[in-house]
């Protein structure tokens, strides 16, 4: 699979302030990117920067196997969708001339609006100004905006932000039926759960550090499953200090490799506490998440 | 020209159309009155009257106005995440900041038109003026869309700048001063070329009767007053263009 984004050593500092740094960034053709990160961790910026919107302090970027600079973002762009931060738009227009603007600066027909509009289904809303609009419909509209242009990338920030479940579960899937079709998606967000759903490949930021970037078996491979010790006498487990957390019929214990679990099980029966079974269990994405972002405040 | 007609396309339902027809009206309304009181004074007719219209009117009401005008138009973009929306486009920055600049010459345009419109209508209906508004102020008035362009470039580029509303509006306003006091106080020559608003003022006067050294408008002065004004606003066009595409997007 090539790479439709690529950065190199990409790095942003704002005066002593290091807001992304060193970034090694490989989105693959024709898949849902999510790039996930707690509030603050530098997506944003990293998606202004790969938009020409932020001019990197050091590091370079390749869009489409071109690089990005001056000369060549005027036709990089052309192919670009994008919605960064907030939807767009003017809101003492209606929304048929916020399309209106969008066609005429970049040229577009009559046919690609309609169905850019027509993709978000907001065909309806559009005589009305955007000051009326909710936010869910200013979403889709930032979204139309972003497709008329028939994009063979979308760079979309927090395209979910305030919107309602259904909303939220109407983006999702309209976000993997455009990846279905060729386009290459890369989404932000903090919300774990909502990137988990529809992204196959993962990108982790951490205070402006990419910390993981793969597929979701690639990330889970990377953390031990915890471990469960059933017996009918965990108080007993406990008093041995081991450090465990109650759970079911039984405890819990993260981050113990095979030595450490061979350990545990000959001091539980060192300790007489009787030992019915050990297994494994699968972290969540949210614990793998948390561990890697070491705990950032994550929503 | 399609960045030039979605730039249009944003002044659909815009309050900036209301300064293009008030301060005009308001620049006729003090001249009638002015005219009306001091009319034995004031013996030449149409164009004392027109003096009396547009000394305040190229001193401070159309500067003032495109000020507002401009800040108007780039509150737009900095309400609403639209730089994002506006820089993501192909568009050179050259080629964004000259539709800008294009949609507020309509404006300013238009407030011309209205003025010589609201002159005529005040001094024929108002005034019972005999005959017709002499060809040299008409062409004062259309002299004065070209000697606008600078003011326009200008403020675009504080209002680009400043996302406060009010900030380029009184910057324009220290403009203002600035371009009075260079006019009236006979610097004159380069400067009063290159102060956007001093140049303003200057070419609304020519052939006035109300400033005493205001001269005539004929080729000379006139070409002096078109060559400043495109002088000037490419050096601040290009400026703009230069700080839009070495910037960040906030």
């Amino acid at each position: 699979m090539d790479d439709i984004i690529t950065t190199h050593h990409l790095t942003k500092t704002y005066g002593s302030r290091t807001v992304v740094d060193d970034l090694d960034l490989r989105v693959p053709r024709g898949c849902v990117y999510g790039f996930l990160g707690p509030n603050g961790s530098g997506k944003s910026t990293t998606m202004k920067m790969l938009l020409s919107l932020a001019r990197p302090s050091r590091g370079e970027i390749t869009v489409f196997g071109q690089p990005m600079n001056r000369d060549t973002r005027p036709r990089l762009l052309r192919e670009i969708g994008s919605l960064i931060e907030a939807p767009p738009g003017y809101a003492h227009l209606t929304g048929r001339e916020n399309m209106a603007i969008v066609q005429r600066m970049l040229g577009l027909s009559d046919q690609q609006v309609s169905r850019a509009v027509a993709t978000v289904r907001l065909q309806e809303h559009m005589g009305k100004l955007v000051r009326a609009y909710s936010l869910g419909m200013k979403q889709r509209l930032g979204i139309a905006m972003a497709l008329a242009r028939d994009p063979r990338l979308l760079i979309l920030d927090e395209p979910t932000n305030g919107l309602d479940p259904a909303g939220i579960e109407e983006i999702r899937e309209l976000l993997v039926s455009l990846a279905e079709n060729g386009i290459t998606v890369m989404v932000s967000s903090h919300l774990l759960d909502e990137i988990d759903r529809m992204a196959s490949v993962l990108g982790i930021l951490g205070q402006g550090r990419l910390i993981f970037q793969g597929t979701r078996s690639e990330l889970f491979a990377r953390s031990t499953p915890d471990l469960i010790v059933d017996t009918p006498e965990p108080e007993r487990a406990l008093a041995l200090g081991i450090p465990a957390v109650r759970e079911g019929g039984g405890v819990r214990l993260s981050g113990l490799d095979d030595e450490d679990t061979a350990a545990l099980v000959r001091r539980l029966v060192g300790g007489d506490v009787p030992v019915h079974g050990v297994r494994r269990v699968q972290q969540s994405l949210e614990e793998v998440f948390m561990d890697l972002t070491g705990r950032e405040g994550l929503l | 020209m399609g960045m030039i007609l979605a730039e249009l396309t944003k002044l659909r339902r815009s309050a900036l159309w209301i300064m293009a027809v008030v301060l005009p009206l308001l620049a006729v309304i003090t001249g009638t009155v002015n005219y009306g009181a001091n009319e034995e004074a004031l013996s030449s007719g149409w164009a004392s009257y027109w003096s009396q219209v547009v000394i305040f009117y190229g001193m401070l009401f159309m500067s003032m106005g495109i000020a507002v005008m401009a800040s108007a138009a780039w509150r737009m973009e900095h309400r609403g995440h639209n730089w994002n929306l506006l820089m993501a486009t192909p568009a050179r920055a050259f080629a964004i900041l000259g539709a800008k600049l294009v949609s507020l010459a309509l404006m300013v345009v238009v407030m011309q038109l209205v003025l010589l419109l609201m002159v005529v209508l005040s001094g024929k209906l108002v005034l019972g003026l005999d005959g017709w508004l002499p060809w040299h102020s008409t062409a004062a008035a259309l002299l004065g869309v070209v000697a606008a362009l600078p003011v326009v470039a200008l403020q675009s580029l504080l209002s680009m700048l400043v996302r406060s509303f009010a900030a380029p509006v009184a910057l324009g306003l220290l403009g203002c001063v600035a371009g009075a006091g260079v006019l009236y106080s006979g610097v004159g020559g380069v400067i009063a070329h290159v102060v956007p608003q001093a140049l303003v003022s200057r070419s609304l006067s020519l052939g006035s009767t109300a400033v005493s050294d205001a001269g005539a408008i004929d080729p000379s002065t006139t070409s002096a007053v078109v060559f400043a004004a495109v002088s000037v606003t490419l050096v601040l066009w290009t400026l703009a263009a230069t700080v839009l595409s070495r910037g960040d997007v906030r």
